[in-house]
């Protein structure tokens, strides 16, 4: 890694952290340079920038991610004891100044392997792990997770809703919210015929059928009393009903139906479009709203 | 938050556009759903919106087997060639 990509990681860094954080940033930054000439003389870039890097992104952290209760545990393990927090950098660049090489191998043989196991194993998305990650892992580590709940919910989704072929959230969301519309309608109308199917000829006029109707639904156990009541699922608030747009629902010739309700209903064709006009969709509407 | 979306919008151009999108049509869901719906708008996770919405469609599935079990008890005894029987057909098809 350059020192400028270094560089910028730590000024993406510090768009979140306090103040505070972006002093140290700074420190680190000194000493980061003043180091990565030694390590680049020494050739020992990459064990020592992983290293360096680690514990920059250590110090930063408790004080971005106070809430992060998981990766505080894995925190308190791999800060080094030997340096006081804010210290640390003083050092390096004391050292480094004076161009102390026994620091770096002290440093080395400190066990920075231990350490860099124990940032690699608190990371549980190893399979997008490339060198720099470290420093962003722990960042995003509560995002990803997030993030994974929610594609999770997402195919669970997926599962309920039929037809749902794409895999995009957007599309999902899409899908769901046709579904569901579609699904309280139908509710609606099932509800609405089921539990009390002598409405229809109740408002249709037909005298005939209503005793026949309420015969029958008195032998099922269909008291109209009781089960006037809509479904709780069902939202009160979509009540005024929006016209059959997307459901295969046959309303052809609903319109003139519709305006000669005393004429018998002929074909019952045109019965199933005159449904959601029913007058008695309204009372129920208002029978909900207050049970809601 | 702000440096959630810059992060993001470094990623791909696009994600932005749809992470609004998403927000927008979870909030539609849960205008959908009369348990959420009750609540402050505000106060409620995308999470916790789909796993209400998971819930809401189990629930409404179950609700649509029973009318349907209703509904063809009532089918049984009703002439088949009357116009309830049409609609309740027409209901149990769907």
């Amino acid at each position: 890694m350059s020192n400028n990509q270094a560089f910028m990681e730590l000024g993406w860094r510090n768009d979140v952290g306090s103040l505070a954080v972006k002093d140290q940033g700074m420190m680190s930054e000194r000493a980061r340079s003043d180091e990565d000439r030694l390590i680049n003389g020494l050739k020992w870039g990459y064990g020592y920038f992983d290293h360096d890097q680690t514990d920059n992104y250590l110090q930063i952290v408790p004080e971005i991610h106070k809430e992060v209760e998981n990766a505080k545990e894995d925190l308190l393990v791999v800060v080094p004891d030997e340096h006081s927090e804010t210290d640390d950098h003083h050092h390096i660049k004391d050292f480094s100044e004076r161009s102390d090489h026994r620091f770096y191998l002290r440093n080395k043989h400190e066990n920075p392997k231990k350490r860099r196991i124990q940032v690699l194993s608190s990371d549980d998305e190893s399979e997008e792990f490339t060198r720099e990650v470290p420093s962003v892992t722990r960042k995003g580590s509560k995002r990803r997770r997030r993030d994974e709940k929610m594609s999770n919910k997402m195919r669970k989704l997926q599962q309920l809703v039929p037809n749902c072929h794409k895999t995009d959230k957007v599309s999902v969301l899409d899908k769901t919210i046709e579904y569901m519309k579609n699904l309280q309608l139908q509710l609606q109308m099932m509800s609405t015929v089921g539990v009390n199917p002598y409405f229809l000829p109740a408002t249709l006029g037909f005298g005939m059928h209503n005793h026949m109707l309420t015969a029958m639904a008195s032998a099922h156990g269909l008291n109209p009393a009781n089960h006037m009541m809509p479904s709780p699922l069902i939202p009160a608030l979509n009540w005024p009903l929006p016209p059959f747009t997307n459901i295969s629902f046959p309303h052809s010739s609903s319109q003139s139906l519709f305006l000669t309700t005393s004429s018998p209903a002929s074909s019952p064709q045109s019965l199933h479009g005159l449904v959601p006009y029913f007058p008695s969709f309204l009372d129920f509407s208002s029978h909900a709203m207050r049970r809601l | 938050m702000s440096s959630r979306r810059s992060s993001r919008s470094r990623q791909s151009g696009s994600s932005r556009i749809s992470d609004d999108q998403i927000s927008d049509l979870v909030s539609k869901l849960q205008h959908l759903i009369p348990e959420l719906r009750r609540r402050r708008s505000d106060k409620v996770s995308a999470s916790k919106v789909l796993q209400e919405t998971c819930n809401y469609i189990r629930n409404l599935h179950r609700e649509v087997d029973d009318l349907s079990d209703r509904l063809s008890e009532l089918l049984a005894s009703t002439d088949d060639n009357s116009a309830e029987a049409a609609i309740i057909r027409s209901l149990l098809n769907y």
